[in-house]
């Protein structure tokens, strides 16, 4: 069963001689479950995929389909709702809101739908990120890696139709990068979590089920690694 | 607590400074315009207890005296209020912006991202507006104090002048009021807060996440100057810094401007005041007045279509005369009476009568025309003073002497002419039936021949003193320099009773009045008047320009700590700490520059068009009032150098690496 269908997928930045096209026509389908990493080269467009894919960015022309529904079709109060429901999104720089503890950063897309979430459900995540002892910290008093910790519980908390993450270990040492790749895996392993990850670093990307290679804007290879 | 209320609630207890400088400006804000409301409210019940309910006969011309000023007042306090408040919020959600963008990135609505900004400005308001209602109510409470001070010296003064007044100012305390001032405050700042509030939930999350720390992307403009070498580049740079971040600074150029403006325009006022008030002043060469004046009605003759006068109660000259010897009674004090009727008499002139000067005037006024018809003044004197001027003309007694003077306001300037030229000596009456008298012209003084007690500010072209038999007139005049004027007035106000008993009524009713009073009661009760209308003025642009050196105050200090990295740069390309100081003096010197180059000429023009409506009136001497100029320059120039310099101071702290990786 298909989770995300990008279809067609372009985006151009700019007008006349200053146009660049950054998303050229880009089409594939990711399957419930599946760990799907995406490669390119710097500026090949890997970052504008992934923001066209959570619906932060709107494309020039083409279609992204979560769970069935064409999310360019929704105004964009129901796109930030639908986002905070069903997609989580793991950036490179963490960005976490400074004055809110680890719980409350990772409730957050509850708190912001003006609910509170299971507080088993949110004890499960704090333990699976390994912060149950910083539990009311600030992300100022955490390392970088404990900060791409909690900005994965934070994208797991809804249980979203798949996780976006960009480059999260592109500011972690080696130690801390292999955590967060571990602790992404896990999610996709033991809770059928659809992952998209978004990474130029090779030994990543081949733990990854399929390698979707973007370059200059344009799907030049689709590998399965693993079925 | 509401997640998006406990961001508002951190940014608040965060950025400390900034939310006590906005908090300021809001209760600032609140009390002047509760403050404004009050007076309104204490004026309507000093008008209504004087007036009655609905102001009586000009209730509508007293009603516009009263909202007119406070709606104008009201206008400038929310104008500067928007500029300032809006203005902080800006800034508030600058900072934020990256934040905005993680929330919008993790699902937070464009509604999430205003209410965000509104529960600030809310939580804001919960505090600063109440405290600023209750400053205001000390305000308006001490302001009436104020005025109270002088209140019974202008009751005793108007009272010696106008029967059975008693003004009296009172504090109100009033529920519509209150609820007037308190959603007018509220509307005020939340319609502020709006403006940003507006702006941060437009901009996407992707350019959130981009640009991280400005609302308002399209703030850098660019501009034809390239950096020269051979020129200082501290001046160029901060010349550069101020037009291509023109509107990071405009809100605080904005409210600098304004206070500047404000604060000449009202220099220019008091200056303003300050020669009506000694237009006005006239020496009579008297300490005490006192008067008969009869109500009159001016009607127009059917037959001939010229004005004329009805009057009910007159006072004829013997009466005049009698109450005149009387009064020399008190202590043998020298009397001067002197009655006037305007409007009984025209005179029918030719081209040929008319002095050169008084025909430019009129030819100016009216165009050219072979037959002039001029009011005449019948001036009557008491038999002493006739006689005294009739020797000074040499003339014999009961004869009719000219005063050959017509004084005119020639565009604010006071001049004197003579009217008629020396070889008139009969003159054509006309009244206003038609009827003609002819009359011989026996003698004539000139303008510095003629009495001071005869020189006052409003007269006819042509001035006739006139023997007093069988004359009557709506009004006349006793002045005297008695050596116990006290005693004076109180025997002069029983002699005048004696003739014309009030019986308790007003003018209207009885159809006349009688006054005594010192020659320079109004003059005192003018002074009064421009005493309180500048410490309130004052008062009101002190607290209006506050607001605005506090907007200064936030916006400059908060530019400078935007711009740390970008001052952390050029200091690592080897710029000294003191050449980075001295291009922030020069962008001080260059924003404080276009302030005053618009605020000032602002200010000066308004001052020059009030200046030339009043010359309209009055021919008053005016000046600018530059020593209000000058210290409004040093002032500004003060805050705006000062801030910079204790902001700036700041950055010296910082380690310019850690400054560059933020």
């Amino acid at each position: 069963m298909e989770i995300l269908e990008v279809k067609e997928l372009t985006k151009i930045y700019g007008k006349g001689d200053n146009q660049v096209i950054a998303l050229d026509h880009v089409s594939f389908q990711v399957k419930k479950g599946e760990f799907v990493a995406i490669v390119g080269a710097s500026g090949s467009g890997k970052s504008t995929l992934m923001n066209l894919m959570g619906g932060i960015d709107r494309p020039t022309s083409g279609d992204v389909i979560v769970d069935g529904k064409q999310i360019f079709a929704m105004s964009e109060s129901s796109l930030a709702i639908f986002r905070r429901r069903n997609i989580g999104i793991v950036y490179q720089f963490y960005n976490l809101i400074p004055n809110l503890t680890v719980d409350e950063n990772i409730m957050l897309p509850c708190l912001l739908d003006n609910r509170k979430p299971d507080s088993r459900k949110l004890s499960k995540i704090v333990e699976m990120t390994g912060l149950s002892h910083r539990r009311n910290h600030l992300p100022g008093e955490l390392s970088g890696g404990q900060q791409q910790r909690v900005s994965v519980g934070r994208a797991l908390i809804n249980d979203p139709a798949f996780i976006l993450a960009d480059e999260p270990t592109g500011n972690l040492d080696s130690k801390a990068g292999r955590e967060i790749i571990e602790l992404l895996m896990s999610a996709n392993r033991k809770a059928n979590q659809t992952l998209i990850l978004i990474t130029h670093d090779e030994n990543i990307a081949l733990q990854a089920d399929r390698i979707i290679t973007i370059s200059d804007g344009r799907m030049i290879r689709d590998e399965v690694m693993r079925v | 607590m509401n997640i998006l209320c406990s961001f508002a609630f951190h940014q608040l207890k965060r950025k400390k400074s900034r939310t006590m400088i906005t908090a300021a400006a809001i209760a600032l804000s609140a009390a002047l315009l509760t403050a404004v409301v009050n007076f309104a409210a204490s004026g309507n019940r000093m008008l209504s207890g004087f007036l009655g309910s609905d102001y009586g006969l000009y209730g509508n011309a007293y009603t516009m005296l009263l909202l007119i000023p406070a709606a104008f007042l009201a206008a400038l306090i929310i104008a500067m209020s928007v500029i300032v408040i809006s203005n902080a919020f800006r800034m508030s959600a600058n900072e934020r912006i990256s934040q905005f963008g993680t929330l919008k990135c993790v699902g937070a609505t464009k509604n999430q991202i205003y209410k965000t900004i509104m529960y600030e400005c809310i939580l804001l308001c919960t505090g600063a507006i109440p405290l600023g209602i209750l400053l205001g109510y000390l305000l308006s409470f001490a302001g009436i104090g104020v005025v109270n001070l002088y209140m019974e010296e202008l009751n005793v003064l108007v009272r010696s002048m106008m029967k059975q007044v008693n003004f009296q100012l009172s504090f109100v305390f009033s529920p519509a009021a209150l609820l007037i001032s308190l959603v007018i405050s509220l509307g005020t700042v939340l319609f502020a807060a709006m403006l940003p509030a507006r702006k941060a939930m437009g901009i996407s999350a992707l350019d959130c996440l981009r640009n991280g720390g400005e609302t308002d992307t399209q703030g850098y403009k660019h501009t034809k100057m390239i950096l020269d070498a051979k020129r200082n580049i501290e001046y160029q740079l901060a010349k550069k810094n101020v037009s291509t971040n023109r509107r990071r600074m405009h809100s605080a150029v904005t409210a600098f401007t304004i206070s500047i403006m404000l604060f000449v325009t009202m220099s220019g006022l008091k200056e303003i005041a300050g020669g009506i008030q000694s237009y006005l002043y006239q020496d009579y060469g008297c300490t005490v007045i006192a008067d008969y004046t009869a109500k009159f009605k001016n009607t127009i003759h059917p037959k001939t279509g010229r004005r004329q006068q009805e009057c009910a109660y007159p006072i004829d000259a013997k009466t005049a005369e009698e109450i005149t010897e009387k009064l020399k009674g008190y202590q043998d004090t020298d009397i001067y009476g002197s009655g006037q009727d305007y409007s009984t008499y025209a005179a029918i002139l030719t081209p040929q009568d008319l002095t050169e000067d008084m025909q430019k005037v009129l030819f100016r006024e009216t165009g050219e025309n072979p037959e002039i018809i001029l009011d005449v003044e019948r001036i009557i004197l008491d038999d002493k003073h006739y006689r005294e001027v009739c020797k000074q003309a040499k003339t014999a007694y009961g004869g009719i002497i000219l005063l050959n003077d017509y004084k005119y306001n020639d565009k604010g300037t006071e001049r004197h002419i003579a009217p008629l030229s020396m070889t008139v000596s009969t003159l054509k009456l006309e009244k206003a039936d038609g009827c003609l008298d002819d009359i011989t012209i026996d003698g004539v003084l000139k303008a510095s021949e003629i009495p001071k007690e005869l020189m006052y500010p409003n007269t006819n072209p042509i001035r006739l003193i006139v023997p007093s038999e069988g004359i009557s007139l709506r009004g006349y005049n006793w002045m005297a320099s008695p050596e116990d004027e006290d005693g004076f007035m109180e025997y002069a106000r029983a002699v005048l009773e004696s003739y014309f008993p009030q019986n308790g009524m007003d003018y209207d009713k009885a159809g006349y009045t009688s006054r005594v009073y010192g020659a320079q009661d109004f003059v005192k009760i003018m002074n009064i008047a421009i005493i309180l209308a500048a410490f309130f003025l004052y008062a009101f642009v002190f607290l209006l320009g506050l607001i605005g050196v506090l907007n200064v105050i936030s916006t400059v200090s908060f530019q400078i700590k935007l711009r740390a990295r970008e001052l952390a740069v050029l200091q690592s390309v080897g710029m000294p700490s003191e050449s980075v100081q001295k291009m922030l003096n020069i962008e001080s010197i260059l924003c404080w520059g276009k302030a005053v180059i618009v605020g000032l000429p602002a200010g000066m023009c308004i001052v020059f068009i009030m200046m030339r409506c009043v010359k309209i009136l009055f021919p008053v001497s005016f000046h600018m009032p530059w020593a209000a100029i000058i210290i409004t320059i040093l002032i500004s120039f003060l805050v705006m150098w000062g801030t910079i310099r204790i902001s700036a101071r700041a950055l010296k702290k910082q380690n310019i690496i850690e400054t560059i990786r933020i």
